[in-house]
């Protein structure tokens, strides 16, 4: 049997911006929502953030900011679940506050508050009827370009004919954390999440875990250039 | 809004500053062939060292350290008679292009220029010329890629005729249509703004949807580190980059390209001499007398009440925020993606720079930079599910008609 079972679903390889000032969390739900999307696998780079002391998560950003910490995301793949009004980001990041003494965190709080509005790229699950674990509630679709993978034992040599498709890219997903660790945290209880992107090339690939895998292969030029932006800013 | 520390990352660029790095790794216009006369040396002040163009024993063209007082002005002009050279110091190459004294700041071995319209077109179809704004360059570029602020800062509330346009930005008809770009402007105030990477920066395009199904498409670029390309008419292209004097004083550089007619040089020259005064081609309407402000005019003319001349307006607009632009009070819109999209693109190179990866830099990384050419930079209408393809057919016939080689196949 094939360790590899593959789903297509009903997806889209994107680039948009998620406004800035609301909590993290926040931002990234109100993109989900006006792309319709369920889950998503988001990359996203050189992003300010703030931490004004005292304002609550619900409160609107101040017009004039008289104190707070800045800092900044140099890197970030999360996997965004969207449950109703509720949802978790779940990954790896490498960000910095520039006043150390004060925030120095291994684990990312998604109320953070985004300084500037912030350019997303990602693979986006459409909403729909079939479930999915770790990814809600999406849309099976056969000939969609996206598909979600259970890979059922570790495999740590190159196989063929592990999967219909000929060439894809690949990033592979852990369980669902609800939490953005640091890239470098040692944290055993963490049991440090990585996504780590790879490709099928002529049916052959090398993956490493049992973990769930997202396959996508591009459909046109702007779809390429995202997936390959993906892979180059995998942590 | 951005922190004090990371406003001061982007924005200051002498040397050993990232972002003065990141620009001292490409060519830097530092004064057009105009001010070159038989005088020399002829006084440079960039990136926030003072220096000057001198003619080597070889004959050739250098930029060379120049000796200055500690009190001297930010923009001060030395006659010639009056630069001591310093020999000691720092000099750097220069190239001559366009009507423009390039210089190269950086280390190593400098890059080729690519291979953009403004470098290709022939001296009769090209014109060079520059202005002083009192503000820091990142404002100034900013502005450059904003494509929604030109329906409200530019906004004319008469149309004139679009056969009195020449040399003027937003004058001309739009497209092939007798549609004025002030109307087009005026009328469709909210446009979809779309921004894609390319290998010399972005691209940026602003969709303004009109009536019967029809967009209006304008195509602008942003030329990594601080330059711009975009349309002034059917006929012409304006490239222009935002050259820092010093961190809180810049140059505006601009090549007008035309892809038709030679360009009346004449005409261009006295158009812009009457707004500025030499040799520090400072602006005559300026913070001093309020750009000319004249209430009427805005009552009843345009937006601004300072005159016809757009430029007047982006300096206004630019200035008015202040030496450097305190960011850590501003508040960006979904409006500004292109400026997003442009920060992100500095910040990344930046950080290359200080890790040792050059190659990452635009226009870095790439065999042959003669393949970086274009970009295409027009305004078109057409029908909305068309509007990419409309946008690149017209690209292709204005070249096609193009009496110089303005192909862009390979």
């Amino acid at each position: 049997m094939s360790p590899l079972h593959l789903t297509p679903v009903a997806a889209e390889i994107f680039d948009d911006i998620i406004d800035g000032y609301f909590p993290f969390a926040e931002s990234m739900r109100q993109m989900m929502v006006r792309r319709g999307l369920r889950a998503a696998l988001i990359s996203l780079s050189q992003a300010p953030i703030m931490d004004i002391p005292g304002l609550a998560p619900t409160s609107p950003v101040p017009l004039r900011i008289l104190e707070g910490t800045a800092g900044l995301i140099h890197a970030m793949q999360i996997l965004v679940v969207r449950r109703e009004a509720q949802i978790s980001c779940s990954g790896t990041g490498d960000w910095r506050w520039f006043d150390r003494a004060t925030h120095h965190e291994t684990v990312f709080d998604p109320v953070t508050r985004l300084a500037e509005p912030a350019l997303v790229r990602g693979i986006g699950f459409f909403q729909g009827p079939d479930e999915m674990e770790t990814f809600g509630s999406v849309q099976f679709e056969p000939q969609s370009s996206v598909a979600i993978a259970s890979l059922f034992k570790a495999v740590t040599a190159v196989e063929t004919d592990l999967t219909p498709w000929r060439s894809a890219q690949a990033w592979s997903i852990h369980d669902e954390l609800n939490q953005i660790v640091a890239f470098t945290s040692q944290d055993d209880r963490l049991c440090l999440k990585r996504q780590k992107s790879a490709a099928i090339i002529d049916g052959h690939f090398d993956l490493m875990g049992n973990c769930k895998l997202v396959l996508a292969r591009p459909r046109s030029e702007r779809e390429h250039v995202i997936l390959e932006y993906l892979q180059a800013e995998s942590l | 809004m951005l922190s004090q520390e990371l406003n001061d990352r982007i924005t200051r660029v002498g040397p050993r500053t990232p972002a003065g790095g990141v620009l001292r790794q490409y060519w830097q216009p530092a004064a057009l062939v105009d001010q070159l006369d038989s005088t020399f040396p002829v006084p440079v002040n960039l990136l926030g060292e003072h220096l000057a163009i001198i003619k080597n024993d070889g004959g050739d063209l250098l930029l060379a350290t120049r000796q200055t007082a500690t009190d001297e002005p930010t923009n001060h002009h030395p006659k010639s008679q009056d630069i001591t050279i310093l020999a000691d110091q720092p000099s750097y190459p220069v190239l001559v292009k366009a009507g423009i004294v390039f210089a190269y700041m950086g280390p190593g071995v400098p890059p080729e220029l690519p291979n953009f319209d403004c470098f290709r077109a022939p001296d009769s179809h090209s014109f060079a010329f520059k202005g002083l704004w009192q503000c820091n360059w990142l404002q100034a570029l900013e502005i450059g890629i904003d494509p929604a602020h030109a329906s409200f800062l530019h906004r004319f509330l008469e149309d004139d005729d679009p056969d009195d346009s020449y040399g003027k930005q937003f004058r001309d008809k739009a497209a092939d249509t007798n549609i004025p770009m002030t109307k087009i402007l005026r009328e469709y105030p909210r446009p979809q703004i779309e921004v894609e990477e390319t290998d010399f920066g972005l691209k940026i395009t602003a969709l303004r949807h009109m009536e019967q199904d029809l967009t209006h498409v304008r195509v602008t670029n942003q030329i990594f580190p601080e330059a711009i390309c975009i349309p002034m008419s059917r006929e012409m292209t304006i490239t222009q980059w935002h050259v820092p004097i010093d961190d809180e004083n810049c140059y505006w550089f601009t090549i007008f390209t035309s892809f038709k007619n030679p360009v009346n040089k004449e005409l261009m020259r006295e158009q812009r001499l009457k707004e500025h005064r030499l040799p520090d081609y400072a602006p005559l309407k300026n913070k001093a007398n309020q750009y000319h402000y004249d209430p009427d005019e805005q009552a009843n003319m345009t937006y601004t009440g300072m005159g016809l001349d757009i430029n007047v307006h982006d300096q206004w607009a630019v200035e008015g925020m202040g030496a450097i632009q305190d960011r850590t009070q501003e508040h960006l819109g979904r409006s500004d993606v292109a400026i997003i999209r442009y920060r992100r693109m500095l910040r990344k190179a930046m950080q290359a720079l200080e890790e040792g990866r050059i190659d990452e830099l635009p226009m870095y990384g790439i065999d042959n930079l003669q393949k970086i050419i274009g970009p295409l930079s027009n305004d078109a209408i057409a029908d909305s599910g068309n509007w990419k393809e409309a946008s690149w057919e017209y690209d292709m016939a204005r070249r096609a008609e193009c009496p110089w080689n303005a192909n862009v196949h390979t």
